[in-house]
């Protein structure tokens, strides 16, 4: 309380220096792992020089401004020292302003990679698009695959781990080269063409935590545009059922193909005995097919849809499902959720929920939820959310971090961030934007950090393994 | 002739380790790095701080990086409207001062020349077959070329055969160039033509010059139908045909020069010119000829833009397309008529955003201007708040400078000033845009509007915008963008617009006329933007009010009404309402006879839409 008093009374003092100068990024007020990059961050409008200390237990860690650059190897040193500790972050300027907040370090390390696709933020031509990975505890930065290697035209999406193992890993590349691209230690590297009966192909994944299975939904997407409006696109599908696949025998089963129900985004509990799902109950027919021409008013309808969140039981051994169970009522709510994943110790549930529609990334007003599974309480995740669109998330291995993606900037670059997980509370700490080593990168790095995934080591495989993987013709059955 | 020249040992070793030490480099970068990454994967966009260079240039992961920011600043500069000239400068200059630094001094014009040739007529951006993903500026291959053939030079291994090629590709994959051996065969033409200019007696003149001339023939042929086939030019350029000129005259020339190298030396020499300017004049002499030689070609890029746009006006659009592809760079021709030939033709794809673009891939430009449109579809965006559409097109492009600074404009107009403020600040990195950029920037970041000083010249394109929404459609219902024909005819007029404040009239006329000639008064009545802007004082032209008139007849009396309502006073003059009114009296009574009417309103339009077929 008192610290708490002591900072509004410098934050009164020294306002007239907070209202002239910026922090970009402010990492102010947050938690960090302690094996996280240097922090480092700018200041602008500052008068005079500008110092910047963290202190702690006495230590001291100090850095020149106005380009905060933490020197490594002590950054390292200091997190470490104090790992379990609040530290205090105090900004002077020449003038006599500055500011002082104070961070907390915590004990539990974050994975150590951040896999992502860059992406430019465009909606037909991707042009060059990549997965790439980066060392959460320095600023390394390497490309897994891109699609340059192969053909500028081909799409590279979904990459996912099974519970952030680096060596257990697939993605998808299309329109060029079509396959899932799996990479597993007990199956090997596979290439396969993954589809339900009904022609639909594999889109959207979910490693099942044995490694044995993925849970796939197959949808047929499509995009619009709007006219007018905040949202500038809009991307539906006009039909999405779900699959298992077997990675032992190479078998599909189908989960669930009624036409009318839309199932989207699977996503399985730490126990592998839970499947959790997006459905839309339309109630449509495959007659109702001609009536999602483009354009037309059915059409429309579709990206209307509220999507619940439901949940089947599974059997691993018999490979079977049991009837869904709706946990979110989203018509009911007025809501669309999306994207559910659950916590590693399987209480909570953090679902991306907007007014309507299944993909939120899109939707300004899309936010992080929170679903207390023993309780069965959800609310939004105000802690995280901003005015612009929050969507894409993942826990870290151990549950105590989570990444997200934001759109907060500027509505149009999507930015990870991370925020620590209290497990006890359900609750998460004020997120911050993934640190690099000059923070002016994030302003002018014209990509889109899409789907960040977590991952407890660095991809063994080198580009040129995967696209020997890409290029090799699709086996199995 | 001079005298055979003894080649030192230590020479011969010399050159001898630098090739294998560049074939060994050779090798390790084909093995290691061949897949190569770029972040920046846009060489039209060169980033003149320290982090773009650091970037391009680390030698970790980009073989050549050094080289390649340097490309991806010339062609970055050759984009500038009010710079493009440097690079066609620039390099030619700075390959004549290395080889007269290199070359002995006497030599410098001989070694020159033909790189001059070969440099200027690749100045230009896109010439994509030579080019491997990510490196796309020619002009860097051909400087380490230079550079190499300078190398060499300096060694002087003499050979008499095409071996010579083979120190320089070396030395050229060891700048970091892997496609070294699409330039063996320029290296060891090169290095040919350069010896027979020096006229040394290695070899028969005759002899040598008849085997150059088809070697290199052989060579620049691809390069010459690259140049035209691939070839884009940098916009900006206001006597573009001229440019054009200039190509073909010296890729002809460069074609031609062995032949000429093989015939010319049997000549007697240009009398008092001695015998350094005498091949200076020759050259001077083949590239005027070959220009000649063009202009006169039925194919010239003029000649057809006039008659793709009188086709255009004729609304044959059939014609029009055919007559551009008779010459594969249809590049005069103003691309809105392009696309509205192609739609209307059934040739544009229809479902641009159903699928990816593949504008990507190498193809003929004419080809990419068919599918993607990103011209039009980038002002219909800014035109409209689905700034995806702007978006769309840029990604099909490519990010170039231009294209930034078009994506912060939309941005800003459709009321994303932190969207614009990225664009611009990236912009801010580019060379010769950086005091533009920033000075959007800091308007917008102190949230100014259109009235600042750096934001006031979007005011007439946001005035644009509300003058074309009423004639680009935005349904309501459904909510979605649908590149119909209706919108795509209103938005080339809006293209036009945008881009120039007012339609280019002789444009504008034309395209209304052709409504006209082929009864399209629906077309018409939307345009009546159009004809208002031309026309902002005085009432519309005679034919103009006539084909409105004609239009109005024909709707019910609600949509009449409801069309007058949106006319602005002044459109129609008395005497043209009243001939109107009597024409259609005279046409509905019983009786009426083409012929007693046209005696009358022969010379109208509604007596043309009505009787002549």
């Amino acid at each position: 309380m008192r610290n708490a008093l002591q900072i509004c009374l410098l934050a009164c003092i020294l306002a007239p220096s907070l209202f002239a100068a910026k922090v970009f990024p402010a990492y102010f007020g947050i938690e960090v792992p302690p094996n996280i990059a240097p922090l480092n961050f700018d200041v602008e409008g500052a008068r005079g020089a500008v110092r910047a200390e963290m202190r702690a237990g006495g230590d001291v860690l100090a850095a020149e401004g106005p380009r905060v650059r933490w020197p490594a190897k002590a950054w390292r040193a200091f997190l470490e020292r104090h790992a379990g500790e609040t530290c205090e972050v105090r900004l002077t300027f020449g003038d006599g302003g500055g500011l002082t907040a104070t961070n907390r370090i915590s004990r539990a390390p974050v994975d150590s990679h951040l896999t992502y696709r860059l992406i430019r933020p465009g909606y037909s031509d991707f042009g060059v698009v990549g997965i790439w990975q980066r060392d959460l505890t320095g600023f390394a930065e390497r490309p897994l695959y891109r699609n340059v290697q192969v053909d500028r035209g081909q799409c590279v999406n979904c990459h996912t781990y099974n519970a952030a193992d680096p060596g257990t890993y697939l993605f998808h590349t299309r329109f060029g080269h079509d396959g899932v691209q799996i990479v597993s230690p007990r199956h090997g590297r596979l290439k396969r063409r993954i589809r339900l009966p009904s022609g639909l192909n594999a889109v959207y994944p979910a490693w099942h935590p044995s490694g044995d299975f993925i849970a796939f939904s197959a949808n047929e997407t499509f995009q619009v545009f709007y006219e007018a409006g905040p949202d500038k696109i809009e991307v539906a599908d006009k039909r999405s059922d779900l699959l298992l696949y077997s990675l032992a025998d190479d078998a599909v089963v189908p989960i669930e193909e009624r036409y009318g129900d839309f199932e989207c985004f699977p996503a399985w509990d730490p126990a592998g005995r839970r499947l959790f799902t997006a459905r839309a109950r339309t109630g449509y027919t495959e007659a109702d097919a001609g009536r999602f021409a483009d354009g037309g008013p059915g059409f429309a309808a579709l990206t209307n849809l509220c999507y619940d969140l439901v949940v089947r039981d599974f059997d691993p051994a018999a490979r079977t499902f049991s009837e869904p169970r709706i946990l979110v009522d989203g018509p009911a709510s007025g809501l669309s959720v999306t994207f559910p994943r659950v916590s590693p110790d399987g209480r909570w549930l953090v679902m991306t929920v907007g007014p309507c529609g299944v993909f939120h990334v899109w939707h300004g007003a899309a936010d992080l939820w929170i679903l207390d599974l023993e309780k069965g309480a959800a609310r939004p995740l105000t802690e995280l959310n901003s005015p612009r669109s929050e969507s894409y998330h993942c826990f870290s291995r151990d549950g105590r971090w989570m990444v997200f993606s934001s759109r907060r900037e500027d509505g149009a670059y999507t930015r990870p961030y991370l925020a620590a997980f209290d497990p006890e509370k359900g609750a998460f700490s004020r997120p911050f934007l993934l640190p690099v080593e000059d923070p002016a990168e994030h302003r002018r790095r014209m990509w889109s950090y899409n789907v960040p995934e977590f991952s407890a080591g660095p991809v063994r495989e080198s580009p040129r393994d995967l696209r020997r993987l890409v290029v090799a013709p699709a086996g199995g059955k | 002739m001079s005298a055979r020249v003894q080649i030192r040992p230590s020479a011969r070793l010399l050159s001898g380790g630098v090739a294998a030490a560049a074939l060994v480099a050779c090798a390790v970068l084909v093995l290691r790095l061949r897949p190569v990454v770029w972040k920046l994967a846009d060489q039209t966009f060169c980033l003149a701080d320290w982090a773009g260079f650091r970037e391009a240039a680390c030698p970790g992961l980009y073989p050549g990086g050094l080289l390649r920011w340097l490309s991806s600043l010339l062609m970055t500069t050759g984009l500038c409207d009010a710079c493009w000239w440097v690079p066609y400068l620039l390099l030619p200059a700075a390959l004549a001062a290395a080889s007269w630094f290199l070359v002995f001094p006497r030599r410098a014009a001989a070694a020159v020349a033909p790189f001059l040739l070969l440099s200027a007529s690749l100045l230009h951006v896109g010439t994509s077959i030579w080019n491997l993903p990510d490196y796309a500026f020619p002009m860097t291959n051909l400087l380490g070329l230079g550079l190499a053939y300078a190398l060499v030079a300096v060694l002087r291994p003499r050979t008499r055969r095409h071996v010579a090629a083979v120190p320089l590709a070396c030395a050229l994959c060891a700048l970091g160039f892997v496609p070294f051996g699409l330039y063996a065969p320029y290296a060891g033409a090169l290095l040919l033509v350069d010896r027979l200019q020096a006229g040394d007696g290695a070899c028969s003149p005759r002899v040598l010059g008849g085997v150059l001339s088809g070697a290199a023939l052989l060579v620049a042929a691809p390069f010459a139908a690259a140049a035209f086939v691939y070839d884009d030019l940098a916009p900006g350029l206001a006597l573009g045909y001229s440019q054009s000129v200039l190509n073909g005259a010296l890729l002809t020339a460069f074609g031609a020069w062995p032949v000429a190298a093989f015939l010319l030396p049997a000549l007697p020499e240009i009398p008092r010119l001695g015998t350094r300017l005498a091949p200076a004049v020759r050259l001077a002499v083949l590239s005027a000829a070959s220009g000649l030689v063009l202009l006169g070609l039925p194919h010239h890029d003029l000649r057809v833009q006039l008659r793709m746009e009188r086709c255009i006006a004729e609304r044959r659009f059939a014609d029009a397309l055919a007559a551009g592809e008779g010459n594969p760079r249809p590049l005069r021709m103003e691309f809105a008529y392009r696309v509205l030939a192609l739609w209307r033709t059934g040739r544009l794809e229809t479902g641009l955003f159903a699928r990816p673009f593949t504008s990507h891939h190498r193809t003929t430009k004419a080809q990419e201007r068919q599918m993607d449109g990103q011209d039009l579809l980038f002002h219909y965006g800014l035109l409209l708040p689905a700034r995806c559409v702007a978006m769309e097109s840029v990604a099909a492009r490519g990010w170039r400078p231009g294209c930034l600074r078009l994506m912060g404009d939309a941005a800003f107009l459709m009321g994303e000033p932190d969207l614009a403020a990225r664009d611009w600040r990236q912009l801010a990195r580019c060379p010769f845009r950086g005091a533009f950029a920033r000075r959007r920037l800091a308007a917008v970041e102190a949230g100014k509007g259109l009235d600042d000083p750096a934001l006031a010249d979007l005011a007439p394109v946001a005035e644009a915008d509300a003058l074309w929404r009423e004639l680009v459609r935005v349904r309501p219902q459904p909510p979605f963008f649908d590149l119909g024909r209706d919108n795509l005819e209103c938005f080339v007029y809006g293209r036009l617009l945008s881009l120039k404040g007012r339609p280019p009239p002789a444009i504008a006329r034309l395209v209304l006329a052709a409504y006209l000639l082929e009864k399209d008064v629906e077309a018409l009545a939307r345009s009546r933007g159009v004809m208002d802007a031309l026309c902002p004082e005085g009432p519309w032209p005679r034919v103009w009010q006539q084909g409105m008139l004609a239009h109005l007849a024909r709707l019910p009396e609600d949509g009449r009404k409801a069309l007058v309502d949106t006319l602005r006073d002044g459109v129609f003059t008395d005497d043209e309402v009243a001939r109107f009114d009597r024409f259609v009296v005279e046409f509905n009574a019983p009786g009426a006879r083409a012929e007693d009417l046209r005696a009358r309103y022969g010379d109208t339009y509604y007596y043309y839409d009505v009787f002549v077929q």
